[in-house]
């Protein structure tokens, strides 16, 4: 039950930033919300049914990137729910530092596949500096609104297996 | 049997690895302008019917806080006035709003009739790209139409160019902005006889293109117009992309000069489109 509410929250999370993007007048770097979802369902999830959604919203943030390679994020996600699986033993992720330190750790992850992405499979890409520089802003703005985020899925989680409590549940 | 379900989890990331380089492998070697596959048609069509209501909420909410607005000015002004005021003030915004609109539906109509041999399309952008690097808006075609968008079909403005098409599928297209870094628009200046092309910068925050000529070419001042040429067959000759700005401050690089360009369309503002299906009397 917790994949799907997951999947719908930050999807529609995805959809809504495209939307308020319209409004937002110039070009911002938004949220990477189906990262956070990944890294959330990483530390806190069983293992093949939060590959299979961490791959379906990387599938979403590729169609809704509008213009870019299909397959990036949906590669990376699932790297990302890996690492982040084998992460959750050796850092704090029920405190807001180790949340942040994960998403920006896993966000750069994701900005290397991206940038390796671009070179190995898109042969008329040529802008690499500004690919990073658009990038590290990016990880930036995940990283800041990662305990947010943390936070809103937690309360979603708790809501739908009626557990107060996800973190003791699974940090050693 | 036992190993495939211990390996299970190494199994499934292996397969969805997989997955993601194949779609990468394909979608990088799609030209852009040309039609994606049927399932990512599908999801387009999904994500933007859900991205044009929710802009339509958004819009909504940003209504009702124009009134909300409009009514708490009208508090530092006498009682009577304020009455009367208040009875009258969403019908002002309401009709300034209206206005608004019929003045952007005239001049689209007024550029349609300026320019009677476009075949076009009128589409409203409903959505921008997730991805800041990306250049590219999301447009909703007002009316489905019978005829298919030609791929990389021109994207203009009662201002000049907006773009051009990437991909479209149903009733929605993305368009790639002038100022993604891979806009290539042929260009000229007209009366200074200087071809060239402009290119996106594709710079984070701003939306900027340079106009790239021959460095033997002549030198171009600031506010010189540049509009297409129409030599790739895609935007009509003579439609307007910007002005020529900061000319002191030009780049060149080997054989080229770089002249930063002052789009005409003001992207932020962009609510209404036209897309061009084709020209009449001009051969296929």
């Amino acid at each position: 039950m917790t994949y799907p509410v997951i999947f719908i929250t930050a999807f529609l999370l995805q959809v809504l930033e495209t939307a308020v993007a319209r409004y937002a007048g110039v070009q911002f770097v938004t949220p990477d919300v189906g990262l956070v979802a990944a890294i959330y369902m990483g530390v806190g999830v069983g293992p093949v049914g939060g590959l299979i959604t961490a791959f379906l919203l990387g599938l979403s943030a590729d169609l809704m990137s509008m213009g870019g390679l299909i397959g990036v994020n949906a590669g990376a996600y699932v790297v990302v729910f890996l690492l982040a699986m084998q992460a959750r033993s050796k850092v704090v992720v029920w405190a807001i530092p180790g949340q942040m330190f994960m998403t920006f750790a896993l966000s750069l992850v994701v900005l290397v596949v991206q940038v390796l992405a671009q070179a190995l499979f898109e042969h008329w890409f040529n802008a690499y500096a500004g690919l990073w520089r658009v990038g590290v802003a990016g990880v930036i703005v995940t990283t800041a609104s990662a305990p947010v985020l943390f936070i809103m899925f937690d309360m979603l989680q708790a809501a739908v297996s009626g557990a107060t409590r996800r973190r003791g549940h699974f940090i050693q | 049997m036992d190993a495939l379900q211990r390996h299970k989890t190494a199994l499934t990331a292996v397969i969805l690895v997989t997955v993601s380089l194949v779609l990468m492998f394909l979608s990088g070697r799609v030209v852009p302008g040309r039609r994606g596959g049927a399932v990512a048609d599908a999801m387009n069509r999904t994500i933007g019917f859900v991205q044009s209501g929710v802009s339509r909420v958004l819009g909504t909410i940003s209504k009702g806080f124009d009134s909300y607005t409009g009514l708490l000015s009208v508090q530092e002004e006498n009682q009577k006035l304020r009455k009367q005021l208040k009875n009258m003030r969403p019908f002002l915004t309401s009709y300034m709003r209206l206005q608004r609109e019929n003045e952007r539906l005239r001049r689209l109509i007024g550029y349609r009739s300026k320019h009677p041999r476009l075949i076009t399309l009128a589409a409203h952008v409903v959505a921008r790209s997730l991805n800041a690097y990306f250049h590219v808006v999301r447009l909703q075609i007002a009316v489905t139409p019978d005829a298919k968008i030609p791929p990389r079909a021109a994207v203009l403005s009662p201002d000049g160019v907006v773009g051009r098409i990437l991909h479209s599928f149903g009733q929605y297209a993305d368009c790639l902005l002038v100022s993604d870094r891979r806009s290539r628009i042929p260009a000229y200046a007209p009366g200074k006889q200087v071809q060239g092309v402009v290119i996106g910068k594709g710079a984070y925050i701003k939306y900027q293109a340079v106009f790239r000529t021959l460095t033997s070419s002549k030198r171009l001042s600031d506010g010189t117009l540049i509009v297409t040429s129409g030599r790739d067959g895609t935007f009509p000759e003579g439609m307007e992309i910007g002005r020529i700005t900061d000319s002191k401050h030009c780049q060149q690089s080997g054989l080229y000069m770089d002249y930063p360009v002052a789009l005409s369309n003001d992207i932020d503002a962009l609510q209404d489109v036209m897309i061009v299906l084709g020209v009449r009397g001009q051969a296929k």
